[in-house]
């Protein structure tokens, strides 16, 4: 079957699947007296006495803002897997080779370099710093990877890289939010919002949108780096965490027995049934809908956030830690999260600023202590989602806010006993995985230094479009108006990387 | 400028600079530093054999230059001279070990015209690496001329040792002095690097015109946004006011009223409202409302019915009365307020009521969440102490939204995490004991039950909803009767409980999750 054929047929199937669905929920709510609740998509069964027989129009989102809905275009992927290093990872020790930064090492950086730039730390003339890790070519993609990885380096043939990621900032803060919301500034909704807001959930026992932390603190630019700005709040990201209640308030009162419960939002739910009755109000529905759910979430959260359960030879495979906030942790609840059918994961690991200032931010010490943190589960993510058949239908995305200078730190013009490097966002390394992603690609290249770009730059706007072109949008047609205009997470930018499709 | 006049003036300096600490100098306004930096973005640190320059400076002829500053070392000599490190010495002092940061004042060489100041720093007792102090800000004031008055320096000690009192501080906006305007230019497409044409402040010439007799400051602005000859402020307003009540705005889109708004739904309605806020009612938003809600359109049932929810589902056309959820402030507040827990304290900072622990995370600062005591735990919740990177969240959660932009509309949603905070946050069940105890009438569960929905929703209980919420009771009494422990596990904050009373807070909570107490209608 020609590709021409493939999109059509995937179109239809689109199409009917919508239709069927849209179409019994339509046949639901008709007449009013026969919404069915509990199982919501399972039967029609009446509650409603009404002899009020005309039909209300209702479109699934009037009863569940986070009902699924299908892509406007053929999609390669279901779900999104977000890792983000917070603090920005320093590419020129894990991904992004550059011997000749090795030949400079602790020779004066040229002046023709640092014109024009600005820099969060470095001061007067810096010194180049070479890479502080082995380099070596690996599977049959022979793309570099870093000793620092050495459990990433055997799947290295699974993911496309960027190496040349662009961003116009160089504090955290603001490179957060530009990364996941398209602006440096604070109030535009973030990406995970805009694909749930677009796409809503397939699981409607979890929330659509988790945030997982690690790293002891959360990302700088705060929890508006999940925020929904000015989308609906509904579409803001969960954090589940991983101490007190995994989602806020989902654990019952104490003294409180999971059949009182029920008891509780069987009464509730009865006296607004006839509430609606009286009223007729579809937000009635909603809220007899929505308390069903906080039900049904109460049982399916801490089912899917304990990993107590999983076989000994996954933990293994992950490394995770039970009862301890951690990086691998997150790794396999991404995994379960996605399997559920949640939509869109996060992932903030922080301490990856890694500036000199002691041990733990030298490049050569704690940098590798956190690419061992992350370097078993990301690897054993990307297979596990594999063996399970999920990564052709998930998109795994990992990166920084920014990248790191060739040049050593050199605070307030001093030279440091640590080894680190600045804030740097020219070209810096990120890469993806799964669904639609060109297995074993690498696309854009640095200079000899690893400073500048000098082919297939992308910006942080290519990187949106780019996954909202794997699941299923056009970057330029999802808008939302806002004051008075329609905006876009690309804003007015932004290309799809075809260089890294499949 | 008569003498009383400028005494006037000199002594509004003062007080001014008491209050806010300002026109200062900044220390990120110095350039071209040598042997020196702008130490974590804020402060000026120059190591000895030092050099900055501090350029458009106008000291108003004082005879004094204040600093704030602190410093750990002995016997730095600061030399402050014209232009640069050739230039006439205007003044020259020693800087000592401070304790924390200090105000102090050095004698400074008067002159009118404004300067570029060449700052320079020595202290060969300390090493090269080390900062010779870290100035916050440079400040000058007018001179106050003396005369023969002896008690001056008594007065003038006193000034010093006000303006160095460790008082609470609060961040408002004042207008700077003529002389430290800053020129603002437009940035070519947007970036700060390349600047344009020079601007004025002015306002938009498709409006009401400018009066030349006002102002060109914010006391100027308000005069022209009140003005009776502009047309947007009362309709914006009204509009607004309009949305709260009835849940949208005659305007839907309350935060674009413009050409590329969504139209006015009824726009003489709009006007006729507007003209008569300004005109008759004095900008009074009491009669405003008073205008609104006495209206028959708004004195409607709340009742729909398929046929008017297919016609007109978001009741553009008003034939039924409003039925909107209550915001996130109004949840907490009326909770409070019906459990008779709602705090009337007024005024004050911000409280901290309980929330769950590990919300607080921050990476700027070690800031804790200390949860308030007494009354202050039960504030109304426009006194709830709010951070953007950390918003509380149950306020979140009921669309409070973060407080990153302006927020004129919030967008009313419908999920199950609001359900999971009115089930289960400690807040909501303290307020469902209390109304439980409000409401209990002896052994009488009826009269129990009529009397808690009473309070919570000012009307009377119909059989079918009393038959539903004592099936509840019924249900939790023997829950409670088996597993006696459950009690106390339940009703935490309180000794003298039983059965009776817990599944009467049961039942509270679930009258306090119904649709209609969390719905006006």
């Amino acid at each position: 079957m020609n590709s021409l054929d493939r999109l059509i047929q995937e179109k239809l199937l689109r199409e009917i699947q919508a239709k069927t669905r849209r179409h019994f929920i339509k046949d639901c709510v008709a007449g009013m007296g026969s919404l069915a609740l509990g199982s919501f998509f399972m039967s029609c069964n009446s509650f409603l006495g009404s002899e009020d027989t005309a039909k209300i129009a209702l479109t699934e989102r009037d009863i569940n803002p986070l009902a699924s809905m299908p892509p406007p275009y053929p999609s390669k992927v279901k779900s999104v897997i977000y890792l983000h290093m917070a603090g920005a990872p320093s590419q020129l020790e894990m991904f992004d080779y550059k011997p000749t930064l090795q030949k400079l090492n602790n020779q004066a950086c040229p002046q023709s370099l640092l014109e024009g730039k600005k820099f969060a730390f470095i001061r007067g003339v810096p010194k180049l710093l070479g890479p502080q890790a082995e380099f070596k070519q690996h599977g049959e993609s022979g793309n570099w990877v870093s000793n620092f990885l050495p459990h990433f380096s055997k799947v290295v043939d699974e993911v496309a890289f960027l190496k040349a990621v662009n961003t116009d900032q160089f504090n955290h803060g603001p490179a957060q939010l530009f990364m996941h919301t398209g602006s440096p500034r604070l109030g535009r909704p973030s990406i995970g919002s805009w694909v749930t807001y677009g796409l809503g959930s397939e699981n409607q026992n979890l929330p659509g949108f988790v945030v997982l932390t690690s790293g002891g603190k959360t990302p700088d630019a705060g929890k508006s780096v999940w925020g929904s700005g000015f989308l609906p709040s509904v579409y803001q990201g969960v954090q589940c965490r991983s101490k007190g209640d995994p989602v806020l308030y989902i654990d019952d009162p104490k003294g409180i027995t999971r059949n009182l419960k029920k008891s509780t939002i069987d009464a509730i739910n009865n006296i607004n049934k006839k509430e609606f009755n009286e009223y007729s109000d579809p937000e009635i529905l909603a809220r007899i809908n929505q308390y069903e759910m906080a039900y049904r979430m109460q049982t399916a959260v801490p089912e899917v956030m304990n990993i107590n359960n999983e076989p000994e030879h996954i933990k293994e495979m992950y490394g995770v830690r039970p009862g301890k906030e951690s990086f691998a942790n997150n790794c396999l609840l991404a995994r379960k999260l996605v399997e559920d059918g949640v939509r869109f994961v996060q992932l903030f690991d922080w301490g990856w600023d890694s500036h000199g200032t002691g041990h733990d931010t030298a490049v050569d010490l704690g940098l590798r202590n956190k690419c061992t943190e992350i370097d078993r589960p990301m690897s054993a993510l990307l297979l596990d989602l594999k063996q399970r058949g999920l990564l052709e239908e998930t998109l795994v995305v990992w990166g920084g806010e920014f990248g790191r200078t060739p040049m050593q730190e050199n605070r307030e013009g001093q030279e440091m006993a640590y080894k680190g490097r600045d804030h740097h966002g020219d070209a810096f390394t990120m890469w993806m995985a799964g669904g639609g992603i060109k297995k074993g690609a690498s696309w854009g290249l640095t200079d000899e230094i690893g400073f500048s770009a000098l082919e297939g730059q992308v910006s942080v706007h290519d990187v949106h479009a780019t996954i909202l072109h794997l699941l299923g949008f056009d970057h330029e047609q999802f808008t939302f108006d806002f004051q008075g205009r329609p905006f876009r997470l690309t804003d007015v930018e932004g290309h799809v990387i075809q260089e890294i499709l499949a | 400028m008569d003498r009383q006049n400028e005494t006037t003036e000199i002594a509004k300096a003062y007080s001014n600079f008491l209050q806010y600490s300002e026109p200062v100098y900044h220390a990120h306004l110095a350039k071209n530093y040598t042997n020196g930096n702008l130490a974590d973005t804020k402060w000026l640190a120059l190591r000895d054999n030092g050099s900055c320059y501090l350029p458009d400076v106008y000291t108003q002829g004082a005879d004094h230059i204040y600093l704030k500053y602190s410093s750990g070392t002995d016997g730095t000599k600061v030399t402050i001279r014209k232009d640069n490190s050739d230039g006439e010495i205007l003044a020259q002092f020693t800087t000592n070990k401070t304790k924390g940061r200090e105000i102090q004042k050095f004698p400074f060489k008067k002159t009118t015209e404004k300067l570029n100041l060449y700052i320079e720093t020595n202290n060969d007792r300390i090493s090269p690496k080390t900062p010779t102090s870290y100035i916050s800000w440079f400040a000058f004031l007018p001179e106050i001329k003396t005369g023969n008055n002896s008690e001056y320096s008594q007065i003038e000690d006193s000034f010093i040792k006000l303006v160095n009192t460790d008082t609470p501080t609060l961040p408002i906006i004042i207008e700077n002095p003529d002389y430290l305007k800053r020129t603002t230019q437009v940035f070519e497409r947007g970036n700060w690097l390349m600047k344009t044409d020079t601007v004025e402040p002015a306002t938009p010439q498709s409006l009401n015109a400018w009066n030349d007799a006002w102002p060109k400051n914010r006391l100027g602005l308000s005069k022209w946004l009140v003005s009776k000859e502009n047309p947007l402020t009362a309709r914006t307003l009204v509009n607004r006011v309009w949305q709260q009540i009835f849940g949208r705005g005659i305007v839907a889109s309350l935060e674009d009223m413009g050409s590329q708004s969504d139209p006015p739904s009824h726009p003489e309605l709009l006007d006729w409202l507007a003209l008569r806020f300004m005109n008759e009612h004095n900008w009074s938003i009491k009669a405003l409302v008073k205008d609104i809600v006495m209206s028959g359109t708004y004195r409607q049932s709340s009742r729909n019915n398929a046929k008017l929810y297919n016609l007109d589902p978001e009741n553009r056309l008003y034939a039924r009365g409003p039925r909107i959820r209550l915001g996130a402030e109004q949840i907490r507040d009326q909770a409070l307020f019906v459990s008779g827990l709602l705090s009337p304290k007024m005024y004050g900072p911000s409280v901290m009521p309980p929330q769950p622990d590990g919300i607080w995370q921050t990476v700027y600062n070690g800031g804790n969440w200390v949860e308030s005591k007494g009354e202050d735990k039960y504030r109304k919740a426009v006194y709830t102490y709010l951070k953007r990177t950390s918003p509380y969240p149950s306020f979140l959660t009921f669309d409070a939204g973060s407080r990153e932009v302006s927020t004129v509309r919030r967008t009313v949603t419908n999920t199950p995490l609001q359900a999971l905070v009115t089930l289960n946050d400690p807040v909501y069940l303290e307020t469902a004991y209390h109304l439980a105890k409000f409401m209990e009438q002896g052994n009488n569960v009826d009269a129990s039950i009529k009397e808690g929905y009473r309070k919570a929703v000012l009307a009377e209980i119909g059989p079918e909803k009393l038959q539903a919420l004592k099936e509840l009771y019924n249900s939790s009494l023997s829950d409670f009767q088996e597993k006696p422990n459950n009690i106390k596990e339940f009703i935490p904050f309180e000794t003298d409980t039983d059965a009776n009373l817990a599944a009467l807070t049961v039942v509270a909570n679930a009258i306090m999750n119904l649709d209609e107490f969390l719905t006006k209608s």
